[in-house]
């Protein structure tokens, strides 16, 4: 048997895995070859030194580090769930879309040309008089009061209660949240208006009636989000 | 004043007794109703033991630390779902293991070394080179030697020779076939023998 093939094969004659034909070569090569007999005697030195070392101990101080980072960890357990959930809640703000109905894209696709117009006609007839579409008393929106929807009033009510308590709360928050905030916020009163200025048009329009009560919806949403993030 | 003092004091008493005599089940339940006495008594116990092996398999004192700390950190959240089926001593054998692997997985070590420096010759170093066998193995020398072994090969040699796995447990924990492990344990054995007969 050659010596190289012996050695490579000396581990797993130590753990017990040649078979017994292999193991009754390995023993006569052994037997004869004091080198190789050398490895086998060394190698079965480490393994079983290596069973019998001894335990390390760490700094004493350890106990104290694991003692206080669980803590740490269990003070900080709350507020760890919720800054996992606020990445939640944001992502989910940044990324939210609006879906509508076919017949709601198709109004909105007619609104937008009906709004080109109105907007040219308003523009002619206030001029310099802007349209207020961050807080939904705008001109149109104060018109639109006349023709208030089924569960408008509520809706809008639950809107300004939860508006009121989220401005006083801004002033606190970091630009990017502002700015996310103020956007979606701006999208939501300008297509309310857009709506709105349609349902004036024509009062009977159901598509439009659905889209302001989604709008409407769509905005408590985001207000109830935005109050959860505190 | 003194008195409830004293009453205090054989109420510590008692507690640590029973944190002594209790098993290992016992403290975990206890530990896992809030109770850092019993989870202490369950650090005081294991804690040699789990930080020798985080010392050998990532051969470096501070990772070894921060390793044993983030076991005992995992193991106090884990603590709860601990139910007896097994050992104490193999759920956090297994909690440390994965925790090292982890590590490992973090810093990009590879387990399955192929080639690399610490590559065996397949040449066996005759006798002559040594008239005799090393004697004893200092076993602070096997321990130094470890150290300098490749990550995985030291992986597989820790967990094969100095913890007592079998290799078909080894090569589950680590994801590598038996022949892997069986090949890299036999070249860190030999990549030892060289190194301790350097030594000698």
């Amino acid at each position: 048997m050659d010596c190289r093939l012996v050695v490579n094969s000396l581990s797993n004659y130590l753990d017990g895995s040649l078979l017994e034909a292999e193991v009754r070569l390995l023993e006569i090569h052994l037997a004869e070859c004091p080198p190789c007999n050398i490895v086998r005697l060394e190698l079965a030195e480490i393994r079983s030194a290596a069973r019998e070392l001894p335990l390390h101990t760490p700094q004493r101080a350890l106990w104290k580090r694991i003692q206080l980072s669980i803590e740490v960890g269990e003070s900080q357990q709350g507020k760890g769930r919720e800054a996992i959930e606020q990445p939640g809640r944001w992502s989910r703000l940044m990324s939210r879309h609006f879906t509508f109905t076919l017949p709601q894209l198709a109004g909105a696709g007619a609104l937008v040309l009906a709004l080109v117009g109105f907007s040219l006609f308003n523009l002619s007839r206030h001029a310099g008089q802007p349209l207020n579409i961050q807080g939904g008393t705008g001109p149109s929106l104060i018109q639109a009061k006349a023709a208030m929807l089924p569960g408008e009033p509520e809706m809008r009510e639950d809107i300004e209660r939860r508006m009121s308590i989220l401005n006083a709360r801004k002033a606190a928050w970091d630009p990017p949240m502002r700015e996310v905030f103020d956007s979606h916020l701006g999208k939501i009163d300008e297509s309310l208006n857009h709506c709105r200025r349609n349902l004036l048009a024509n009062p009977a329009d159901q598509d439009h009636q659905q889209m302001v009560m989604a709008l409407y919806e769509e905005k408590l949403r985001l207000l109830e989000d935005f109050d959860k993030l505190k | 004043m003194s008195v409830m003092l004293a009453g205090e004091q054989a109420n510590n008493v008692t507690v640590e007794a029973t944190n002594v005599t209790a098993s290992d089940y016992e403290l975990a339940q206890a530990a896992a109703r809030g109770d850092m006495e019993a989870f202490e008594a369950l650090y005081e116990r294991h804690h040699r033991r789990v930080y020798s092996l985080c010392l050998r398999m990532v051969a470096n004192v501070t990772e070894a630390e921060d390793l044993t700390q983030e076991v005992f950190v995992q193991l106090f959240r884990k603590i709860g779902s601990f139910r007896g089926e097994s050992a104490f001593t193999t759920w956090l054998h297994r909690l440390t293991v994965n925790q090292v692997l982890m590590h490992f997985r973090k810093r990009g070590v590879r387990l399955e070394q192929t080639t690399e420096e610490g590559e065996m010759q397949d040449v066996v170093q005759v006798g002559s080179e040594r008239p005799h066998s090393m004697p004893v193995i200092d076993r602070i020398a096997l321990d130094k030697a470890i150290a300098q072994l490749p990550p995985g090969y030291r992986a597989v040699f820790v967990l094969h020779d100095v913890e007592g796995h079998e290799h078909e447990e080894v090569a589950e924990i680590l994801g590598v076939s038996v022949g892997t492990s069986k090949s890299q344990l036999h070249k860190a054995r030999m990549k030892l023998r060289e190194l301790l007969n350097k030594k000698l």
